[in-house]
């Protein structure tokens, strides 16, 4: 232990001692703490809209969706018997995640100018959903009619009324409707049956990228008349998670545990909504089974974002160790080469190989672990000004790029642990080679250096 | 001169004599280098695929269509989500096709417009009865008997099914006895099937009318088209090349299937699922999680009654044999042994996929859509009606060297077709029906008769509920068959020229000329006011381009993060060098070296290292794209699919991305040794005594 604090305490005299050369390697190791905490803050921001904007329209983080064959070869969705998958639902997820039912169909709008094939209209239940109150806002009259207008109408609470509708602005431009205008809703359901419904307008929304062509909302009741839903069925359960990295991993557990309490299940995938109807038509089962996956199953069209966010995020922060890396074999073996009669010395006063290595080591450790610390806390002051400040993003390619619009990098606290630990692992691992070198130095050669 | 060759050789000498501390580097040089040549290369390779998977397969250098249209062509959609964009169409094609033919390097214009439809394969059970019908009416008895004990074979199965508890016909107790009733009187009755002598045409419309809707192996596969002049296409389009079949005759109505689509939607779907399973072990080392195991196989053996049903009564009897014999542990009856077939595991997959694609798949129909087969297309119209549309697939077609996502590849169909499938509701076209009925000489205004609506390959799509049941498909047959009636025949290139044409690709004699015939082909429809927009494919698929610019985006910031870091560690480096080399630079001064001298060394020195490691660094980056180039980069969704421009992308070296590799890396060199450069040069001579000492 004693030990120990001799060569920690010579480590720190030695990095005070180098001042210059130290403080370069410091200020390199601290700067690429700056730049992950920002780079990973700019792509886990982008992850974390595309999940949350994805699960607030569609169907949660986790969804239960049900397929009901009454037929060998006639699929749709439906969940049956609701009451006993709710009650499954809330004895299975912690007490502060939210979970309501949705109705998903494939609808057709039509207004008199013009018709829109609504391939995800979800009948919600708008006072259950925050998080779609929250993801979508009111569009200014000027984003779907010819006026210069700021004003914004109508209002997303009317979507309790029953015969209410919320559609995305580029909708209501095709349309030609206005909040208040009629609009007749037109579904073929899946057992040949012809639903029509006329509704309202009651609120026009700002088109969100990927999502506003061929997304609407209705009234719950609405969309269950629309399909012929009975009041104790429905079709998906939407549950919103806090933490959306573990979506996926709920999604296992909750499958599991549906299994467990006698549910018949199907295994979930990535596919689109339709082809999965038509996968289970192909399957020689009938009867009621349910899907329990996480949103990208569903949202499809978007896994990509984040998947490609993630392994370049990854790869820069690989690429970064690497050139910090090579930063710190660099500068260890200058150091190393020019503390040659000091290594001697110490060898020769019969300090062993071994913890000469320690000595380097720890040297290196503790520049790097203290400059990251200060990086990383640069970043993450760096990160919340940003955030603070708001900045708007009025080009739409950046808007479409960052999926907001403004500039929001996210911080987690896994991430910045992960740098604080990681960075400097990788300079020490960098480092331990001059330190090998250091400690074949013999007393002879570090006299012969010093001479 | 001799100057310039001092400097050049001491800066020579200096950097052989400090190789340690060169090398280090050197090593953030090569680092950096290799790099941004791999990253650039890659972002290169990614955007160069699906501009071709685009440009030499549907879109053509531009495509042109009504600057009055009512939203913006997406030539994408109708493949990617289903959408129909209004779209409106061209004025006078004749006309634009003039214009822009007058203009230098512009090959060809070709008319096109893109539908969503789906097509639903029959099931065997249909198919059955048909053929015993048709033998039934042309005295084929062997053959109607032949098919009479593969209905029977058929329906056994289903029986056996039901009372497996497996599936219910129905989730309606009354339709599901009255079913099991039913199939029971078929498959073991004989006072049923022996009308066959008596009255075989009862027999059959029993059979069709009673039976067919609880036979099940049917199948939905999406079929989004391109409606054009196939003779231009074939033209335009170069790599375009024919698989199978033969091509449309001008005039000829018909399909022309894309091979992927085909390969990746139409194959049986068992035979779907083992091609998943075995691309799963190949992306994953040959090994799967036991979860994914399971649900793998647990799909698969669901799917038993495709095979069991599309299989004659000989060929189930032959398989359960060979069943058994392939495995001894497969027992009972042919459905449990089938579905104990299905059930594989890590240890049973390579021995059961074998046997699959060499004893089963030979029994049974491996892609619901053939050549020569005649299918129904089912779409959504304009004004939003169903439309339905019967067509013959003529052949399977490819673009050489362009595997397409199959999110985003379409089927080709004849223009005739096309516009039958998104009813155009205008007098125009009522009118050209109009005509074209004239010169075949149909009425146009009776109901379909019977070989109408049952002609060769007709599906009885069976939807739904027992009230409905089949109401709805009766509509779109005869949707379809009035379609047929109305044209029974596919159109010219002039009729389709002079009918509605909703977009256009143009083709242009070369990369380098785009600019210069979009000028001109603007002007020329401007001087003759055809109100037509011009777009590239960065417009016509903007979605795409977008989010290539997103991936694009990443790797770029990804790059200049690694630059700036690399620029500092290489500073540190050359500023720990410099420290180290304050005698030596002392001594040159005391020489007589001015400071201006001292500071040329330093960077002549910084220039060597970076341009030999930067050039080694790039070649490391080469190798490495040559290598991913070899084996390709995997996309891991059908998003990323298509921006790859197929499954896969290769990336190939780029000789922009190796240059500009080297130069960034010596500029950045350069940079970094700025600030120790200058300490460098005001080393007093005086310094180097003080450092002797």
């Amino acid at each position: 232990m004693s030990a120990m604090l001799v060569l920690l305490r010579l480590g720190f005299r030695n990095l005070a001692q180098a001042r210059r050369r130290n403080g370069l390697l410091g200020g390199a190791v601290a700067f690429t703490a700056v730049l992950l905490v920002l780079s990973n803050g700019i792509f886990q921001g982008v992850i974390t809209r595309v999940i949350n904007t994805s699960a607030a329209l569609g169907s949660g983080h986790v969804h239960i969706t049900g397929i009901y064959k009454p037929k060998r070869d006639l699929a749709m969705y439906r969940i049956k018997q609701l009451a006993p998958v709710m009650d499954f639902v809330r004895k299975n997820v912690p007490a502060d995640v939210r979970f309501s039912d949705r109705i998903h169909n494939f609808t057709r709008i039509y207004s008199p100018a013009d018709m829109v094939f609504c391939v995800f209209h979800y009948g919600v239940d708008i006072a259950a959903e925050p998080h779609l109150r929250e993801t979508l806002q009111l569009a200014p009259l000027r984003e779907y009619t010819d006026t210069d207008s700021d004003e914004r109408v109508g209002s997303l609470d009317a979507l309790a009324d029953n015969e209410s509708m919320v559609i995305f602005a580029e909708q209501a431009r095709k349309l030609g409707v206005r909040v208040g205008d009629p609009v007749v809703l037109q579904m073929s359901n899946p057992g040949g049956v012809e639903g029509v419904v006329d509704a309202k307008v009651v609120a026009v929304v700002r088109d969100i990228p990927d999502f506003s062509h061929f997304f609407c909302f209705s009234n719950i009741e609405t969309a269950k008349r629309l399909s012929s839903v009975k009041p104790e069925s429905s079709t998906i359960v939407s549950i919103h998670m806090g933490d959306v990295d573990s979506a996926n991993d709920f999604a296992v557990a909750l499958s599991d545990a549906a299994v467990g309490a006698g549910f018949a299940t199907i295994p979930t995938r990535l596919a689109q909504a339709r082809q999965k109807l038509w996968s289970a038509q192909e399957e020689a089962w009938t009867g009621q089974r349910i899907e329990i996956g996480p949103w990208n199953h569903e949202m499809w069209w978007m896994d990509w974002r984040t998947d490609a966010s993630r392994l370049i995020a990854t790869l820069v922060a690989a690429a970064l160790g690497l050139v910090v890396g090579l930063g710190a074999v660099s500068a260890t073996f200058v150091s190393v080469r020019e503390r040659t009669p000091e290594i001697g010395t110490l060898r020769a006063m019969g300090m062993s190989p071994s913890r000469v290595v320690i000595m380097v080591a720890i040297e290196t450790l503790i520049l790097a672990f203290v400059a990251t610390v200060a990086g990383t806390i640069i970043g993450v002051i760096i990160t919340l000004g940003l955030n603070a400040a708001h900045i708007k993003v009025t080009s739409e390619t950046l808007r479409y790029l960052l999926f907001d619009d403004a500039v929001y990098l996210a911080l987690t606290p896994a991430s910045l642990v992960g740098i604080v630990i990681l960075l400097p692992a990788v300079t020490l691992v960098a480092s331990l080679w001059p330190a090998f070198k250091a400690s074949r130095i013999s007393p002879m050669a570090a006299i012969r250096d010093a001479l | 001169m001799n100057r310039l060759r001092l400097l050049f050789g001491l800066a020579w000498q200096s950097t052989l004599a400090n190789r340690g501390k060169s090398a280090a580097i050197a090593a953030t040089f090569f680092v950096n280098a290799a790099l941004l040549t791999t990253i650039t290369s890659i972002a290169m390779s990614i955007s160069r695929a699906l501009e071709t998977s685009l440009i030499e397969t549907f879109v053509g250098d531009f495509q042109g269509y009504s600057s009055d249209a009512r939203e913006k062509l997406d030539i994408l959609i109708s493949a990617w989500t289903g959408e129909l964009r209004d779209i409106g169409n061209v004025a006078s094609f004749v006309e634009v096709e003039e214009a822009a033919k007058s203009v230098p390097h512009v090959i060809d214009v070709v008319p096109m417009g893109t539908a969503n439809s789906y097509f639903r394969a029959p099931t065997t059970l249909q198919v059955r009865a048909r053929a015993m019908r048709e033998a039934y009416r042309s005295g084929d008895l062997d053959k109607a008997a032949i098919e009479e004990r593969n209905i029977r074979f058929s329906v056994r199965q289903l029986l056996e099914r039901a009372a497996s508890g497996r599936g219910a016909f129905s989730e309606d107790p009354k339709d599901d006895a009255e079913a099991t009733q039913l199939l029971k009187r078929v498959a073991d009755d004989e006072s049923l099937w022996a009308m066959r002598q008596s009255d075989p045409e009862a027999l059959s419309e029993f059979i069709d009318n009673k039976v067919l809707k609880w036979a099940g192996d049917t199948r939905n596969i999406r079929a989004p088209v391109i409606g054009t002049d196939l003779d231009r296409f074939v033209k335009g389009f170069k790599r375009f090349r024919l698989v199978r079949g033969t091509m449309l005759e001008p005039g000829e109505r018909g399909i022309l299937v894309e091979r992927g689509k085909r390969e990746e939607q139409a194959k049986h779907p068992v035979a779907l699922a083992f091609d998943g399973i075995r691309d799963a072990l190949a992306r994953n080392g040959g090994r799967l999680p036991d979860r994914v195991w399971r649900e793998r196989a647990s799909r698969l053996a669901e799917l038993y009654e495709q095979i069991i049903l599309q299989l004659s009564a000989t060929d189930g009897a032959e398989l359960e044999a060979a069943l058994a014999k392939h495995d001894p542990r497969l027992t009972g009856s042919l459905i449990e042994k089938l579905i104990a077939f299905l059930h594989v595991d890590a240890s049973t997959f390579e021995a059961r996929d074998k046997f699959f694609f060499d004893v089963i798949a030979p029994k049974i129909r491996l892609y619901a859509m053939d050549v020569g087969d005649t299918m129904t297309l089912t779409g959504v119209g304009k004004d939003g009606s169903p439309k339905a549309v019967k067509v013959k697939v003529a052949g399977v077609y490819e673009f050489e060297g362009v595997r397409l996502a199959s999110h985003v590849a379409y089927n080709l169909v004849d223009f005739a077709t096309y516009r039958d499938l998104v009813g155009e509701p205008t007098p125009e076209l009522d009118a050209e029906r109009e005509a074209l009925r004239k010169e075949a000489g149909g009425t146009g205004n009776d109901l379909p008769s019977e070989d109408d609506m049952f002609g060769a390959g007709f599906i009885v799509d069976e939807e739904a509920t027992e009230s409905t049941h089949f109401v709805g498909h009766v509509e779109e047959t005869l949707a379809a068959a009035k379609a047929a009636r109305k044209a029974p025949k596919g159109l010219s290139s002039a009729e389709i020229a002079r009918g509605l044409i909703p977009s256009f690709a143009v083709l242009v004699d070369g990369e380098d000329n785009r600019a210069s015939a979009k000028a001109g082909i603007e002007a020329a429809f401007a001087d003759k006011k055809l109100g037509i927009r011009l777009e590239s494919w960065r417009q016509v698929a903007s979605r795409f381009a977008v989010q290539l610019g997103f991936l694009q985006m990443q790797m770029y910031l990804g790059v200049v993060a690694v630059f700036v870091v690399a620029l500092i560690i290489a500073n540190m480096g050359v500023v720990i060098a410099m420290a180290n080399r304050e005698r030596e630079l002392g001594t040159l001064r005391a020489l007589g070296a001015a400071p201006r001298f001292v500071l040329r060394l330093v960077f002549v020195e910084t220039l060597y290292l970076s341009t030999a490691a930067g050039a080694l660094g790039a070649a490391a980056g080469a190798g490495i794209v040559a290598l991913l180039g070899r084996y390709g980069i995997a996309a891991t969704s059908p998003a990323m699919e298509v921006i790859f421009g197929g499954p896969r992308v290769y990336p190939r070296v780029s000789v922009d991305a190796v240059v500009l590799a080297i130069a960034a890396t010596a500029l950045g060199a350069l940079l970094a040794a700025l600030l120790p450069a200058l300490r460098a040069s005001r080393i007093e001579p005086s310094s180097a005594l003080r450092a002797v000492r």
